[in-house]
């Protein structure tokens, strides 16, 4: 069933670029390029319905703080959907727009650091007012926010999207760092880090990252016994498979140049297990066998010694307490200590939190988090203000594969309280994963808040396929810079 | 984090601006602006110019050194162990200097570049 | 039939919940029976329906607590059907009720990245909502209890 399939999903993107004169081999490269022109055609078969909009003719001004994948398809699609549409984004990172989805490949270097640069104002659409500047302070009874400039900016309605902060500072030896962004420029972040430590989670570290691979990828092939380190913190995080994708891609890496008997990798994440959901939990447990992969469960990195190239983890663990008789069940005495781990290459995927200034607002909660109707994603507080993206408290829903499903939901929501409708559109919790277990497969681990697999192909979503590496490689991109940046995919 | 306040006095260096001013509030990866960060969180103990030696809290009189023109480096370096590490859980700042009780609140929300600012801010004053 | 049941009694005061350790039993009709067949294997179900009863409530005005000062209670057991952790779970409480807690609260962060301490306060902070609609009021409002006793 496997080969038909894929031979009958080829064969119909053979026809969609045949009919632009384009031989696929020629598509499957182009789609790594930034040209936005040559793909426009081929990508409106990849999103599917082309619906006919009628524009809403309600009028408000829409305010929405940050410039991201989340932000720009929301602007865009509220353009689409209001005749009169008043919409500003607050964003002062030039290169707001890049695709962040690709930093796994890039940073195993199966992409280039320009395949995933893009620029906020390239995609910000037609008649979109742009503050390139951050946005401070946040009076939502007076219904006006304040920028770093001292700008006092009012609004009908607020979105915030300004997504996660990465938290390298917490951990001890690291504190130079500070916080940091996904994209711009972390030269700070890259000198705190050093040669030996790196992490996909921004732009630039990505690059970095393929760098000190290679390094360590060619120790290990001249015979050296060379430890690789991965970690998983204690927070929530943006994309909860990058942590593992980094480390299948390494090994993949490493067998490629016949380096692979000479390392040891190792994952130590925080948690119990490798995925909420126990059918993919299982897949991975296996894939990692497979591979030779090591694993501590519980393990959070607290601490770092860069001279020494030591690791420290506060590694916890549950041992059986004294029974309870009113329970009637034994007590759980959770326990903890500090495991310190020597390596050559460590890679982090740090903590990540909401943007202080957010976070401590009234806009915020006690976890830093919007707190947000999970499925209408309308802020439980304030009814003109809503989230979406990794900011928004929402279980489950930092990918950029929510992010799709969320800001139909949210522009429709928007929509109906502007002409005083109730909010009908519900996000089911839908998130897509698609794990990278080699060069060449793709597990898409797709889930909802049932916490059961929910795949949209009529395919065992356990399996890693090329037909999925296919997608992420080449469609993914594509379909999410042109179309769902363009509010219509 | 709610910053713990000693006095009446430190609430109402709130960060609010007023129409016009440019706010500034430390910890949210702003250039940092050391003149602001000193008036918010330094000098209602150690004056405007840094020369304050004591302050009458609770329970009575408090003493310490000038600060004003402290060798930058070594300023940053106190600083830094005085405001510890981000999760208190993982680690303790230190309260090796005598004052860390009272040093944690203002400094908790820095990020080390603008601890090196402010130090050089110190310094500079005269 | 007979519906055996166990109580435990509420300090309001102090917030807290007491084993009675007492089993006792009650009999119902035959149509209660039926209901109660239908509604054994959802435990929340069933507790509502035996709260909400008028002939339990008597039962226990009257029966159990006849003179006392007790003026709350809940039930901590129904037919073997255990409602304990709801009033007595701790963090280091076992796995299971873990597991109960979170599918009843919807707790899962990201990937389910568990930490059992982070996950226990949250469940405690749940439960001091929830346990609330658990408890049963005994008192009997009636005029002559509405005495002033302020001097």
């Amino acid at each position: 069933m496997d080969n038909k399939y894929i031979e009958s999903m080829l064969s119909e993107m053979d026809k969609d670029l045949s009919a632009q004169g384009m031989s696929r081999r020629d598509a499957m490269k182009l789609a790594g390029l930034s040209s936005a022109g040559l793909f426009l055609g081929a990508t409106s078969t990849a999103s599917a319905d082309e619906e006919k909009i009628v524009k809403n003719d309600a009028k408000a001004k829409i305010v929405i703080v940050g410039g991201g994948l989340a932000g720009i398809s929301t602007a865009a699609r509220l353009t689409l959907n209001l005749s009169n549409p008043d919409i500003t984004i607050i964003e002062p990172e030039e290169t707001s727009a890049s695709y962040q989805p690709g930093q796994t490949l890039v940073g195993a270097g199966i992409w280039d650091a320009d395949d995933i640069l893009y620029k906020r104002d390239d995609f910000v659409p037609d008649g979109v007012k742009v503050i390139k500047e951050r946005a401070i302070l946040f009076n939502p009874q007076k219904n006006n926010l304040t920028t770093e400039t001292g700008q006092v900016i009012t609004y009908d309605y607020l979105i915030l999207a300004m997504g996660v902060q990465l938290d390298f500072e917490r951990i001890k030896g690291l504190e130079e760092a500070g916080r940091a962004y996904s994209s711009g420029n972390n030269d700070k972040l890259m000198n705190a880090l050093g040669d030996s430590i790196c992490s996909i989670y921004t732009a630039q570290g990505s690059v970095k990252t393929w760098e000190i691979m290679q390094k360590y990828i060619a120790q290990a092939k001249s015979g050296k016994k060379t430890k690789f380190i991965f970690t998983h913190p204690s927070t929530p995080i943006k994309c909860g498979g990058a942590p593992k994708k980094i480390i299948y891609l390494t090994n993949a890496r490493l067998k490629e140049e016949g380096a692979r008997e000479n390392a040891e990798l190792t994952f130590y994440p925080n948690g119990g297990a490798m995925f909420g959901v126990p059918e993919y939990h299982d897949a991975i447990v296996g894939q990692f066998k497979r591979e030779g992969i090591k694993h501590h469960y519980r393990h959070n990195l607290i601490e770092v010694d860069k001279e020494k190239k030591i690791a420290t983890f506060d590694s916890k663990w549950q041992e059986k307490g004294p029974w309870d008789p009113v329970m009637k069940d034994f007590e759980v005495i959770p326990k903890h200590e500090k495991l310190r781990v020597p390596y050559d290459f460590l890679h982090v995927s740090p903590a990540q939190i909401a943007p202080r200034e957010i976070a401590e607002s009234d806009l915020g909660s006690a976890k830093g988090w919007i707190p947000v109707n999970k499925e209408t994603l309308q802020h439980i507080r304030y009814e003109n203000v809503f989230s979406i993206g990794d900011v928004a408290q929402v279980p489950m829903g930092k990918t950029g594969g929510s992010v799709r499903k969320q800001y139909k939901v949210l522009v429709d929501n928007l929509i109906a309280h502007m002409n005083s409708k109730k909010l009908e559109a519900k996000y089911a919790g839908y998130t897509v994963c698609p794990l990278i277990t080699d060069i060449g497969t793709v597990m898409l681990a797709e889930f909802d808040w049932t916490v059961t697999p929910t795949p949209s192909f009529p395919l065992d979503p356990t399996v890693e396929r090329w037909i999925f590496w296919l997608m992420k490689v080449y469609a993914l991109k594509p379909m999410t810079m042109y179309g769902m940046m363009s509010g219509r995919a | 984090m709610k910053k713990i306040v000693l006095t009446i006095l430190f609430a109402s260096m709130g960060l609010v601006a007023s129409e016009g001013e440019v706010p500034y509030k430390s910890g949210l990866l702003l250039a940092p602006q050391a003149d602001k960060i000193y008036a918010t969180e330094c000098s209602h103990c150690h004056g405007e110019n840094g020369k304050q030696t004591n302050f009458k809290g609770s329970p009575g009189v408090v003493v310490y050194a000038k600060i004003a023109g402290m060798d930058t480096a070594t300023l940053a370096q106190i600083l830094k162990e005085y405001r510890g590490g981000v999760k208190t859980k993982d680690y303790q700042p230190l309260n090796k200097y005598g004052y860390g009780a009272a040093m944690v609140s203002p400094t908790r929300d820095l990020s080390w570049d603008e601890i090196d600012a402010v130090a050089k801010y110190i310094n500079s004053l005269k | 039939m007979q519906i055996e049941f166990e109580l435990v009694t509420y300090n309001e005061a102090l917030d807290t919940f007491e084993l009675d350790e007492t089993m006792y039993q009650m009999e119902i009709s035959d149509e209660d029976a039926q209901t109660y067949e239908l509604l054994k294997s959802s435990d929340l179900n069933l507790y509502n329906w035996l709260k909400e009863s008028e002939q339990f409530i008597n039962y226990i005005r009257e029966e159990i607590y006849p003179d006392s000062d007790k003026k709350k209670v809940a039930i901590s057991d129904i037919n073997g059907t255990t409602f304990r952790r709801f009033y007595f779970f701790k963090v280091t409480s076992g796995d299971s009720h873990y597991e109960y807690f979170k599918k009843l609260f919807g707790i899962h962060e990201e990937s389910d990245w568990q930490d059992r301490e982070e996950i226990g306060e949250e469940i405690l902070e749940s439960l001091l909502v929830k346990r609330q609609e658990l408890i049963i009021n005994l008192e009997v409002n009636t005029m002559d209890d509405n005495i002033d006793e302020e001097a």
